[in-house]
């Protein structure tokens, strides 16, 4: 698996985007700035970026391939 | 329709669907460009996500809003003891349930006008930083003067407003804030200088109302 690979940004990416959405939902668990704080750099942060990259790969992804 | 759902469904379900579509691309990323596979990445990684992170966002704000929220840090246990002393302007809107209990410091601390609430959570992001940037100042002041608005908001009209002695002949001097509600009715928390930085420190511990509960008795 290259790291050049566009499947591999696909995956990288969609992991942080599963990453980011359970940290984005565990924050809600509980009421304070830590937990808010979390949701911002933990769920934002990481699915946000997860999601450009998984985007990425995609673009990258020649439509041909299986 | 989504005030009929509670909101941790929707934001279970919401993420349960987003892991769902993610987690399709994590084992069959070549199905990025085939048939609906664009279609699918763009609702796996823009759309469902911003939903996630929109319906995360609303009710973390929501939950700014709670009492709960201001008193879970502990340089505001000072103020928050002050809503259990009737003594204090702040504890006698507390008791007798002049503001909701379960967002007794959002009530009062939120400008009454078109972007009050906006201008309140930015100031919030501020003490966000101020908390883990070393701490508050000590006493905490407001960053400007109380303005009589925030009273007059709720209080104005009000037969026990108009009827007490000296609010009808000074209404225009409220209006106007030359004339303060606190230099009256003060003080509103009464906490001592001194006592924000013990509570940050830790070192001093302070009575404070259960929240939580439905009376906001401690």
């Amino acid at each position: 698996m290259s790291a050049r690979n566009p499947a591999t940004f696909i995956r990288i990416g969609a992991f942080g985007v599963i990453a980011g959405e359970l940290v984005a939902l565990a924050s809600q668990l509980d009421v304070g700035p830590t937990p808010f704080v979390i949701f911002i750099v933990g769920g934002g942060a990481l699915t946000a970026g997860g999601a450009l990259l998984a985007l990425y790969g995609v673009l990258r992804t020649p439509s041909t391939q299986a | 329709m989504l005030e009929l759902v509670p909101g941790p469904i929707i934001a279970i379900v919401a993420t349960l669907i987003g892991v769902l579509l993610a987690a399709d691309f994590l084992f069959r990323p070549g199905r990025a460009r085939h048939g609906a596979g664009p279609v699918m990445a763009a609702v796996a990684f823009i759309a469902v996500p911003g939903l996630v992170l929109t319906i995360g966002a609303e009710r973390h704000i929501g939950m700014s809003k709670k009492t709960e929220f201001c008193l879970s840090c502990h340089e505001m246990h000072p103020h928050g003891s002050t809503l259990l002393d009737a003594e204090t302007l702040a504890g006698k809107h507390f008791a007798n349930r002049y503001v909701p209990r379960e967002q007794a410091c959002y009530t009062c601390h939120t400008e009454y006008t078109m972007y009050g609430g906006l201008s309140a959570k930015m100031k919030g992001l501020q003490h966000l930083v101020v908390h883990y940037g070393g701490g508050p100042t000590d006493p905490i002041k407001t960053y400007d003067p109380y303005k009589n608005r925030e009273c007059l908001h709720c209080h104005e009209g009000a037969a026990s407003f108009d009827e007490a002695i000296g609010h009808g002949d000074e209404i225009e001097s409220f209006r106007a804030d030359t004339v303060s509600c606190l230099e009256c009715h003060k003080p509103a928390h009464g906490v001592e200088a001194g006592e924000v930085t013990k509570a940050y420190r830790g070192e001093k511990q302070f009575d404070l109302p259960d929240v939580k509960s439905k009376d906001g008795a401690h």
